[in-house]
């Protein structure tokens, strides 16, 4: 019913090509997360869903209806702007009915007033109706601004970065809310954000994108743990995935991948062939701060490393460590008592490790089994 | 090098007191770090430091010298900005070089004392470009450099890294820290970012409103927070917060949550009670555990209600009675939204606030 698909969506500005030949196919009633750091085309390809871009080439359908050439208002979706745009002279229930009294259908006072009100207990904003922006809190003009989106019963709502102007503790309870309200509703909801974690915590499947180009679409526990290039990987977790530049040597049925302080071999099987095939070339072990172990969690390791620094997060501890003179990041428990300068044993999780080529694309990730082991 | 005391320094603005009575003493060499929400009074108090503001009332003094009146010029201290006012007409090497410039110092000297600077942060091969061919991330070790280079005894750094990209940020959090230890220097870091914060500083001074709420090591503030206002403000997943009811059970306090068929909860007060009728308990996700709903150790039952999977851990949120809970689990744990669980609670890591002054009590 609300199903968005984007075909071959190309957008330019000037030079700049700002979305590529974008292909993607959102389910009705996904929770939706496009993913990307500033620049990626991520507003673009939600203001081209809305219609206020005309896309140069391809086509976006809504449900089964093409609408790449209907004006926003014939569209039936609704979006949240990251600066809210409330009118300051209104009072919130104005705020909310605006939609509704601009729409080209006429909507009776008593069916505004009705759908209004049901708009705002389900944000919880009733006893501020009467208010105007200025007198409400962000959190509480978020919730309006939301809720705007929301009186229309559109198919699709789109939302772009409607937290990023919360402090960090409404952030959190907001990203809650929005999971739960999303899932009442049961519509299309596409969220565009630069905060990963904003994606892994609501997204049914994350959209992650640069430079105008899709670079992988997945369920969060996909792109966390099998990201396709490194660019995926180091965009999501923090702290980001550490990426150690490792030489490829292939002989006798073996492949041996070499840095200055370690080598890990593997018997050549099926999933080693991929690797092989870079021998005498360079690659990069991928590998996550919390898939790193060090000191006593890692007794047997022959990798010794200099402690540069500790980050105690209070949950949890982030030891910066130096690798052959770059900086790698280990996660440990809270309670470790790392100097310094001290040196360390350190064992990264080979069931858990990624391999990518020196330009992005990933060659291996392991998948909870090992096929390397450390040699000595 | 300065050690800082800030005693009893008041600023008001018009009616509006931005900071109030604020009594700190920032040993020589220490990283310190501002901490508090917008409005707190951490920015005012860096002005203060730094000269570009007088305090209404109270000293502000430097090695045991009152500074009140000296302008910022004359304070022997060095600033990084959040937008690092970098010469962009000139190359990254004139840009860190102009401090001693100014100071007329010699060329050669000056060649010397850059490169030292630039290969500590690590720009070396970027010091003949023009400073609009880097990269934020590298304009910003620039900045760093320009200020490190006059060997300043005080380092004040406002929200440095907050127009760097995540990932560039985590990394910069290392360097950081590491350069201060190098250089030793007393170093103050304002920020809104408790991770920041706590992931850099020796000592955190977390403000609200104008007044400091405590001052401690990270371990401190996060284990041993003084009050409900630092308990909520640190950690990145919020501490659960309680209505609970006290009996005192000889030294012991016995914590009675208002949800039915919860167990009491038994814990070791540190503070003395302030005279508040209402308290309220607080447990950090991460200090509570999901069991068999059954379970003996389970001091309450709850229903999952959202499960979100961050990638090193998963938090459960989950109600009971109309309560709200977080709990944070390792990722392999995924119980289903709708599940029926236990909570037990770590009843060492539990926290009690006494309601009308905030202050803990446990």
């Amino acid at each position: 019913m609300s199903r968005i698909q984007i075909n071959g969506v190309t957008k330019q500005f000037g030079e700049v090509t700002a979305l590529d030949a974008i292909d993607l196919d959102i389910a009705d009633g996904e929770f939706f997360c496009v993913l990307g750091p500033p620049g990626a085309g991520k507003t673009t390809l939600l203001r081209t869903i809305v219609g206020l871009e005309r896309p140069e080439a391809g086509r976006v359908l809504i449900g089964d209806t093409d609408v790449t050439d209907l004006v926003p208002s014939a569209r039936n979706v609704s979006i949240v702007f990251q600066n809210l745009a409330l009118y300051p002279d209104k009072t919130v229930f104005d705020n909310l009915a605006f939609p509704l009294r601009q729409g080209k259908e006429k909507v009776s006072s008593s069916e505004i007033d009705r759908r209004v009100r049901e708009t705002a207990e389900i944000l919880q904003i009733v006893p501020l109706l009467k208010r105007r922006p200025a007198h409400l809190s962000g959190g509480e003009r978020q919730r309006v601004a939301i809720g705007r989106c929301l009186v229309r019963a559109p198919l699709v709502y789109l939302l772009d970065e409607p937290l990023s102007a919360l402090d960090a503790l409404l952030r959190l309870q907001m990203r809650a809310e929005l999971k739960y309200l999303q899932r009442d509703l049961g519509r299309t909801l596409v969220y565009v954000t630069h905060d990963q974690v904003e994606a892994m915590s609501m997204a049914d499947r994350i959209c992650v994108l640069d430079r105008g180009h899709v670079q992988q679409v997945d369920t969060p526990d996909e792109v966390y743990n099998r990201p396709v290039n490194t660019f995926v990987a180091t965009t999501v977790g923090m702290p980001p995935m550490n990426l150690v530049p490792v030489r490829v040597e292939g002989e006798n049925g073996r492949v041996q991948l070499s840095a200055a302080s370690f080598s890990l071999g593997a018997a050549l099987d099926s999933r080693i062939e991929r690797i092989a095939a870079h021998a005498g070339q360079e690659l990069q072990i991928g590998v996550r701060p919390e898939d790193i172990r060090v000191g006593a969690d890692a007794p047997e390791a022959a990798l010794r490393c200099r402690v540069i620094a500790v980050e105690p997060l209070g949950g949890e501890a982030i030891i910066d460590l130096d690798l052959d003179g770059k900086i790698v990041k280990a996660m440990t428990p809270p309670d470790v008592e790392y100097r310094p300068d001290e040196v360390i044993p350190v064992a990264f999780d080979l069931s858990r490790i990624h391999l990518f080529e020196t330009d992005g694309p990933s060659v291996y990730a392991a998948d909870g089994t090992s096929a390397f082991a450390a040699v000595p | 090098m300065a050690e800082i005391q800030i005693q009893n320094v008041t600023r008001t603005f018009g009616r509006f007191t931005a900071v109030d009575d604020l009594d700190l003493v920032i040993e020589d060499g220490t990283f310190v770090a501002l901490l508090g929400p917008s409005g707190c009074g951490k920015s005012t108090t860096m002005n203060m430091l730094s000269g570009l503001l007088e305090p209404t009332r109270g000293d502000i003094l430097f090695s045991g010298e009152v500074v009140n009146k000296l302008k910022p010029g004359d304070r022997n201290i060095g600033f990084v900005f959040q937008n690092y006012a970098i010469f962009t007409h000139m190359s990254a090497f004139d840009n860190i070089a102009f401090g001693l410039k100014v100071r007329k110092h010699p060329a050669e000297k000056i060649q010397q004392e850059v490169h030292e600077v630039a290969q500590l942060l690590g720009i070396e091969e970027m010091l003949d470009r023009r400073t609009t061919d880097l990269s934020v991330n590298d304009l910003q070790k620039v900045a760093i450099g320009r200020s490190m280079i006059t060997k300043p005894g005080i380092f004040l750094l406002d929200e440095p890294f907050s127009n760097l990209d995540a990932g560039f940020r985590s990394y910069m959090r290392a360097e950081l820290k590491k350069l201060q230890r190098e250089l030793s220097q007393t170093m103050i870091y304002v920020t809104h970012d408790q991770v920041e914060a706590m992931s850099m500083a020796e000592k955190i001074a977390i403000m609200d409103r104008g007044q400091l709420q405590q001052y401690g090591s990270p371990d401190d503030v996060y284990n041993r927070p003084s009050n409900r206002f630092v308990a909520g403000f640190v950690g990145s997943t919020t501490m659960n917060f309680l209505p609970a009811m006290l009996d005192h059970s000889g030294d012991d306090l016995v914590i009675t949550l208002p949800i039915a068929d919860s167990r009491p909860v038994t814990v070791h007060p540190r503070g003395a009670e302030d005279g508040s009728d209402t308290f309220t308990m607080g447990i950090r996700p991460e200090h509570i555990e999901l069991v068999e709903p059954g379970s003996s150790a389970a001091s309450l039952r709850a229903t999952v209600t959202l499960l979100e999977a961050l990638g090193p851990r998963n938090i459960v949120h989950l109600s009971s009675d109309k309560f709200l809970f977080r709990v944070a689990v390792p990722p392999t744990v995924r119980p289903r939204v709708g599940e029926s669980v236990g909570l037990e609670l770590d009843t060492r890591r539990v926290h009690v606030f006494a309601d009308e002054s905030g202050k803990a009590l446990v």
